[in-house]
């Protein structure tokens, strides 16, 4: 997977990870202003995909406060990206108790248009969005984020598994299950 | 489906980089300074407790007949240190990771840490003929005793230094802190207690961890998880 800049996925987190390493060790603003450019385009879309948007930018801004303030505790070779996403994720968690808003993840997509676009299409779409909107919310916690940590932020399953706490085949399990769920949701719109 | 993320706000790295400029934060080299002081002062507290409480390592009590011998005590001393070395490896810097193993491996841990100990001290002592039977009056309330306060000092040590930083099993990380810790101060109980018979390791040895892995649970819920919460900002967007 690469990006606009053309590196993958891939070689973008190792950066990340050394960026913040060498930020641990020398707490210069420069380095930390580099690593805020290769995690903030990930962070944002996670964040956005989770919550409305003026959430969106105080949980970023918190996650990535709470990496500046435990950069000292940073281990060398350690993964930054599992642990700024379960930062974000328990930030998100926060502000969506502290607004008493609903979980919706997949609010901010546009809804799938096939065929012609005709008014019919697009009311057969936007009830399939909801109704995935509805299985998403009524997820269990885990699988939810499970999924959200994979599909939203990118994060692979061996990442997931560490920033969820969890054994790689049991990540596997939740996801797999959350697209189950998905996907009879998606099919039982189409009956 | 199409995501409609809506573009990074302009301004938004300008606040962070003020924010995080105008918060310190303490650098790796610090941290390590706390942290070896803080190691520094776990192991002078245990090492009062085992010298002026204890009166530091014996071969036996005169009115149980013979002492213990030199090989013995050198044989379960050097293998509970290694189990104990282990078991503090994993509960610190096994992983190259900011986040905690999964429960499973954290809760095996503790057990195995626990398990390995008792089968090593009983299985030792009873290579040499007599020893087990060592001491079958003693309880072994003053071993608990001493096991648990012993313990309490790395344990405090563990969780200061991993403070508001477990995301997912703060409590089975406090177990395992509480198991490491019990597994240190059992090495020192060993260099004391001459007693191996296995009610007696229960008591006297196998208890502390329990009574510490307890301890580390409770504080470590409190302790260990990130209590830092989401605050909504003041300025309108």
């Amino acid at each position: 997977m690469a990006n606009g800049s053309g590196h993958t996925h891939e070689e973008l987190r190792q950066v990340a990870s050394n960026l913040m390493e060498q930020y641990a060790v020398s707490g210069d603003a420069d380095t930390f202003s580099q690593l805020y450019d290769i995690v903030a385009p990930l962070l944002w879309r996670y964040c956005c995909r989770r919550l409305p948007p003026q959430c969106a930018e105080d949980v970023m801004q918190q996650t990535l406060l709470r990496m500046h303030q435990a950069r000292g505790t940073f281990r060398a070779g350690a993964d930054v990206y599992p642990w700024m996403f379960r930062i974000a994720y328990n930030l998100a968690i926060d502000c969506v108790r502290h607004n008493q808003a609903t979980w919706r993840m997949v609010e901010n997509y546009e809804p799938p248009l096939n065929g012609t676009g005709l008014p019919d299409d697009r009311l057969e779409a936007q009830e399939t969005l909801d109704r995935i909107c509805a299985v998403m919310d009524e997820l269990p916690e885990r699988q939810r984020a499970a999924f959200e940590f994979v599909h939203g932020a990118g994060l692979t399953h061996e990442q997931t598994a560490e920033a969820m706490g969890a054994t790689e085949s049991a990540t596997r399990t939740l996801v797999s299950r959350a697209l189950k769920a998905i996907r009879e949701a998606i099919e039982g719109a189409r009956e | 489906m199409k995501p409609s993320t809506p573009p990074l706000p302009p301004d938004l790295k300008d606040r962070v980089l003020n924010t995080v400029e105008s918060t310190s934060a303490p650098t790796r080299e610090k941290i390590k300074k706390v942290h070896l002081i803080a190691a520094g002062l776990a192991a002078i507290g245990v090492l009062i407790t085992f010298f002026v409480w204890g009166g530091g390592p014996h071969y036996g009590f005169r009115e149980w007949g013979a002492p213990r011998e030199p090989a013995m005590i050198a044989l379960t001393f050097l293998g509970a240190a290694a189990i104990a070395a282990a078991c503090l490896y994993f509960a610190t810097r096994w992983r190259r990771s900011m986040l905690s193993p999964p429960a499973r491996a954290l809760a095996l841990a503790a057990i195995a840490t626990t398990c390995a100990l008792f089968a090593w001290k009983w299985g030792i002592t009873a290579l040499f003929p007599g020893a087990l039977e060592m001491g079958l009056d003693r309880a072994g309330f003053k071993c608990l005793r001493m096991g648990t306060v012993m313990g309490l000092f790395p344990l405090a040590a563990l969780l200061f230094m991993r403070r508001d930083s477990e995301f997912n099993h703060p409590v089975l990380t406090g177990v395992l802190f509480g198991a490491a810790s019990g597994a240190v101060s059992w090495v020192f109980v060993d260099l004391w207690c001459p007693a191996a018979f296995a009610r007696h390791l229960m008591i006297g040895h196998v208890l502390p961890m329990v009574n510490l892995a307890v301890i580390g649970a409770l504080v470590g819920w409190w302790i260990l998880l990130p209590r830092t919460k989401y605050k909504p900002s003041s300025s309108p967007k």
